[in-house]
C-alpha cells in the first residue's frame, strides 16, 4: 500500500472536469485507488463516488493505492494534483 | 396542506436543517420553484440546455448570460458534464449571472446528442448554477451524485410524467439514507 497526503491549493478544487480526467487516469492502473477527505473515502475510479466527497481548496486529501502498480499510481496522482491550477 | 417551507423541511429530514441549506437543495428547486419540465422535445442539445436555463431565468435565479457561459464552456472544453450515460448536468463556473445556487430538470421524449465519447444520447438534463465554488463542489454536485447513485439507469427520472413522480423519487432517496 502506498499513500500520499496533500492539501488542495487550486481555487476550484476537484469539480466535474478535473474529476473526470482524474478518474480516466486512475482507470489505467490495476491497483485499487482510494481518495479520502476527513471521514469520507471513495473509489477514485468512480466519478460519482469521487464527486460525492466534495473536494474544495484547503481540503487535506489522502490518496491510497494498493496493487502491483501502486507506486506509479501515486506518482500519477501527485503529478495530477500538483498541476491542477485553475 | 403543507406550505412550501414545511414541505422542504420534510424533504430535508425535518429538524436541524437551516434555511440556508434548504435554499440550495435540489428538491427545493425542482419541486417548489417550478424548475422542472418533463417529457419535453428539443431539436438539439443547445435547445435542451436553453429550456433548462429558461426555468432558472423564470425563477429569477440566473440571468441569460449564464446560458452563454455554458455554451462557451462546452465549446472550449467539450461536453465533459455528462457523468453517466443519458445524463447531462450543464453548468459553467460560478459567477456569470448567477444570483444563487439553483437547479433545473428537463427530461426529453427524444434524446439529444452532445458529442460525448461514451455517454450520448441524453434524455435527462439537470442544469446547475452555483453562487460560488464551494457550494458547487460541496453541496450541488454531491446532491446530483446522490440522485444518480439512486437512479443509476435513469429509469425513474426518464419515466416521470408529473412533479409528483419527482417528489416520490426524492422521498425514496431520503428514506434510503435514513434506513
Amino acid at each position: 500500500m502506498t499513500s500520499w497526503t496533500f492539501t488542495i491549493t487550486n481555487p476550484t478544487g476537484l469539480h466535474t472536469r478535473p474529476g473526470t480526467e482524474f478518474v480516466r487516469l486512475c482507470k489505467k492502473f490495476s491497483s485499487d485507488i482510494q481518495i479520502s477527505k476527513n471521514d469520507k473515502t471513495a473509489n477514485a475510479k468512480s466519478l460519482i463516488k469521487l464527486l460525492k466527497i466534495g473536494i474544495v481548496k484547503g481540503d487535506v486529501i489522502t490518496i491510497t493505492a494498493s496493487g502491483d502498480d501502486e507506486k506509479s499510481a501515486i506518482e500519477m496522482a501527485s503529478q495530477f494534483f500538483m498541476n491542477l491550477n485553475d | 396542506m403543507r406550505d412550501a417551507r414545511s414541505e422542504n423541511l420534510l424533504m430535508n429530514r425535518a429538524s436541524g436543517v437551516s434555511e440556508e441549506i434548504i435554499m440550495i437543495s435540489l428538491p427545493h428547486w425542482l419541486l417548489n420553484r417550478n424548475c422542472t419540465a418533463l417529457k419535453q422535445h428539443a431539436n438539439d442539445w443547445q435547445e435542451a440546455v436553453k429550456m433548462a436555463v429558461q426555468l432558472l431565468v423564470d425563477a429569477q435565479a440566473v440571468q441569460w448570460e449564464y446560458y452563454d457561459a455554458i455554451i462557451r464552456n462546452a465549446t472550449e472544453h467539450g461536453p465533459y458534464f455528462l457523468p453517466v450515460p443519458g445524463f447531462a448536468m450543464p453548468h459553467a463556473e460560478p459567477g456569470h449571472g448567477v444570483f444563487e445556487t439553483c437547479f433545473s430538470l428537463v427530461t426529453l421524449t427524444e434524446p439529444v446528442v452532445f458529442g460525448h465519447e461514451e455517454n450520448d444520447p441524453v434524455y435527462v438534463i439537470l442544469c446547475v448554477a452555483a453562487a460560488n465554488q464551494n457550494e458547487l463542489n460541496e453541496a450541488a454536485l454531491i446532491q446530483i451524485m446522490n440522485l444518480l447513485e439512486f437512479d443509476e439507469e435513469l429509469v425513474l427520472l426518464r419515466s416521470a410524467t408529473t412533479i409528483e413522480d419527482i417528489k416520490q423519487l426524492f422521498q425514496q432517496i431520503y428514506q434510503e439514507e435514513d434506513d
